[in-house]
């Protein structure tokens, strides 16, 4: 993008990059083709990363300008040095001060020549030799503060001659490490050795505590466990791991689905109820015209939630959108002249499947798809296939809701599994659950076995029994395979939580 | 106080099997397409004219009645939509427009046979909203009263009792519906509940657990 925003500026002055193809036929297929398509820029990449990878058509334009004058490694320097003598060489012998003040070692290497009076240069990489800092300790200090019932002192002098020998690079020492002598010891156990002897020593010389040797040894060799284990999983393991993350993954979408269409149906079904009531207590001043009969309902729901104690409805309208519940129809509020029957219309945007549903519901009723067009029949016609509509969206988020909390049991279950709880036999207690510990699993045990159904008044067969299941948000999975899945979920989190 | 007028119509067609596939063009209906006032109304009033428009198979398939009887007959083999548009006295009235399938075929014995004729007819209302004073004189003069006749006062008998029928049918459908939107309504809050609770006995049972690993 900063390129854009470079090209724009610059558009003027930077001549065009070589579109100007000679072949006629490719400036015709190019004006045709239109501009390419530029690749979009992946969703975990930053957008400065992107922007130094991607390869766009047209010419990248650098942010800074790049200086064209004598300086730096350009043509012009070089024609500039041309043009001068070459400096001489002289084969000069060194030494390196870094391999000892005692060295003798002579090597020789090509040099500028220097003026004679100069002093001699030292070695320029002789800097570079640094070494590690490795305490020492006094006899006396050792007594005072470094006993250990696990260490001698041999030992811990032999570890630090190490340390020093190979400059604190714990694999090669504890390669080193002499283990038909003195006892085995692992990487973590010398650098444990180590780090509580460093702390301990400044802590006594100093008198302060520092951070500086934080290691803790319990942690490294939880941590190098797992990462061996992680290595020598055999490829079944990790194909079985990968598979449980997607899993796991599609669940938790699946779940999350659910509790979409869950909330945002009760909502509609709160509004809605709160219309019924309305229109089944108020007596409702119809205005006939441009009004709907919908409008006007929207008017006592309002006037219900703003002033409680005003009942009677007002001809005041109020400009109100239809509550996001059922079927939107057609409305003429403008003047003109329109034929009853088109109120009666679908909107086409109502998918099939709830098409289907309409026309199902309307045969078990023995109604036909477009009765009669009096006003009457078409406000109560409408207001019936919104209702229709209505029942299919609450039937699909109660199978949601049910489902999700069938597994909710079952993951309850899973996570009670150890504890031995008897399965006593309840009675089914539809409304209320008590909070006390020990039946509080039997009594979510009746709900796994029987949906609750706390009005039996309906007379069967429902209208809603009839629809067909088809948004559930449902994996496939049986219910063995859930109950493995949600075991092998937590024993994967309890890992993560443990290294 | 807006005003509405509703004028009452009805639509549709006739139909009747000649009995034998007419050899010249495959012909074996013979049908009636028509727009009829309920009322008896003389729609010349406020209706300039109606335009049929038909198959394509059909020479001049658009056809313009510019006075009643507003009908079509013609014959032919099979169903069709067809598209009637309605144009009002006041030119500035936008013109009302709507699709009516041409119905042949049956499966009433009788009607295959050829004792009764097929009759498709629906009944509808034209709605004017805040007419032009044009129109509205026109359709509130005293000219229109109507001329009941036998035939119609037989068909507006029998439309008033379906409408009776079909208004009660639907409000039974309503009854059940709601009543079915209650019931599942309230065990859809009830199952939230029992989520919550069950999602609220998980998180306890997890937590304890939770503090013997960090204690580690």
């Amino acid at each position: 993008m900063a390129n854009a925003d470079v090209l724009d500026i610059l558009s003027d002055t930077i001549p065009t990059t070589s579109r100007g193809a000679a072949n006629k036929d490719e400036i015709i297929r190019e004006k045709k083709k239109g501009p390419k398509k530029s690749i979009r820029r992946p969703e975990g990449m930053k957008r400065e990363v992107w922007s130094l990878i991607a390869q766009d058509d047209r010419e990248s334009v650098p942010i800074v300008p790049t200086d064209t004058k004598s300086g730096g490694n350009s043509y012009a320097r070089w024609i500039k040095h041309s043009a001068m003598k070459v400096r001489s060489w002289q084969w000069t012998p060194f030494t390196n001060s870094a391999r000892g003040p005692s060295d003798t070692f002579v090597l020789y290497h090509w040099q500028h020549k220097t003026n004679p009076d100069d002093p001699p240069q030292e070695y320029p990489f002789a800097k570079f030799n640094k070494h590690v800092d490795v305490p020492t300790y006094t006899d006396n200090e050792y007594e005072q503060y470094l006993q250990d019932k696990e260490w001698n002192r041999t030992e811990t002098d032999v570890l630090f001659e190490l340390c020093r020998k190979f400059e604190l690079k714990f694999l090669i020492i504890h390669d080193r490490w002499n283990n038909i002598l003195y006892p085995d010891r692992s990487v973590e156990d010398l650098k444990d050795r180590y780090y509580t002897i460093c702390t301990t020593l400044e802590y006594a010389r100093t008198k302060r505590h520092t951070d500086k040797y934080n290691f803790d040894a319990a942690h490294e060799r939880r941590r190098k466990e797992q990462l061996n284990k992680l290595l020598s999983r055999t490829k079944a393991e990790e194909e079985e791991e990968l598979y449980l993350m997607n899993e796991l993954k599609r669940i938790e979408n699946e779940r999350k689905e659910r509790e979409r269409i869950i909330s945002q149906d009760v909502q509609k079904f709160v509004q809605q109820q709160d219309q019924n009531i309305s229109t089944t207590n108020n007596c409702i001043q119809r205005t006939v015209s441009s009004s709907s009969r919908r409008s006007s309902i929207n008017q006592d729901y309002l006037q219900r939630l703003n002033s409680s104690s005003n009942r009677t409805s007002t001809t005041q309208r109020i400009t109100t959108c239809d509550p996001p519940v059922g079927i939107k129809f057609p409305e003429f509020k403008r003047p003109g002249v329109f034929l009853r029957s088109q109120r009666m219309i679908l909107p086409s945007s109502i998918p099939n499947k709830k098409l289907a549903v309409i026309d199902q519901v309307l045969k078990q009723c023995q109604l036909e798809r477009n009765p009669m067009a009096c006003e009457e029949i078409v406000d109560e016609f409408n207001d019936l296939r919104s209702d229709i509509i209505l029942l299919f969206d609450l039937k699909n988020a109660l199978n949601s809701a049910e489902y999700e909390l069938q597994t909710s049991l079952h993951r309850l279950k899973g996570e009670n599994g150890s504890t031995n709880m008897g399965v006593s036999s309840t009675q089914p207690s539809g409304a209320g659950i008590n909070s006390s510990n020990e039946p509080s699993k039997t009594q979510f045990d009746f709900l796994l076995s029987q949906p609750n159904t706390p009005n039996e008044n309906i007379t069967s067969p429902r209208l809603s029994d009839s629809f067909e299941p088809t948004n559930i948000v449902r994996a496939s999975t049986t219910e063995r395979k859930r109950r493995a899945l949600s075991s092998q979920t937590s024993t994967i989190k309890k890992r993560e939580r443990l290294s | 106080m807006p005003m509405v007028i509703v004028k009452p119509i009805v639509y549709g067609n006739t139909a009747k099997h000649f009995g034998s596939k007419r050899d010249s063009d495959g012909h074996t209906h013979k049908w009636k397409l028509y727009v009829r006032s309920f009322n008896n109304d003389d729609m010349t009033k406020y209706i300039n004219r109606i335009q049929f428009r038909l198959h394509e198979t059909y020479q001049t398939n658009v056809r313009v009645l510019n006075q009643p009887p507003y009908e079509i007959e013609e014959s032919g083999w099979g169903e069709f939509e067809t598209q009637i548009t309605i144009f009002f006295a006041d030119p500035y009235e936008k013109p009302v427009i709507f699709f009516f399938h041409l119905k042949l075929f049956s499966t009433d014995p009788d009607v295959v046979v050829g004792r009764k004729p097929l009759v498709n007819e629906y009944y509808d209302e034209l709605v004017f909203q805040e007419p032009s004073d044009v129109l509205t004189r026109a359709m509130n003069s005293t000219q229109l009263l109507p001329i009941s006749t036998e035939e119609n006062r037989a068909r507006e008998l029998e439309y008033a009792k379906r409408k009776i029928y079909t208004v009660a049918r639907i409000k039974r459908a309503r009854e059940r519906v709601r009543h079915e939107i209650q019931d599942l309504t309230d065990r859809l809050r009830l199952t939230q509940q029992n989520i919550k609770h069950v999602r609220q006995r998980s998180i306890t049972l997890i937590s304890p657990t939770n503090d013997n690993i960090i204690r580690d």
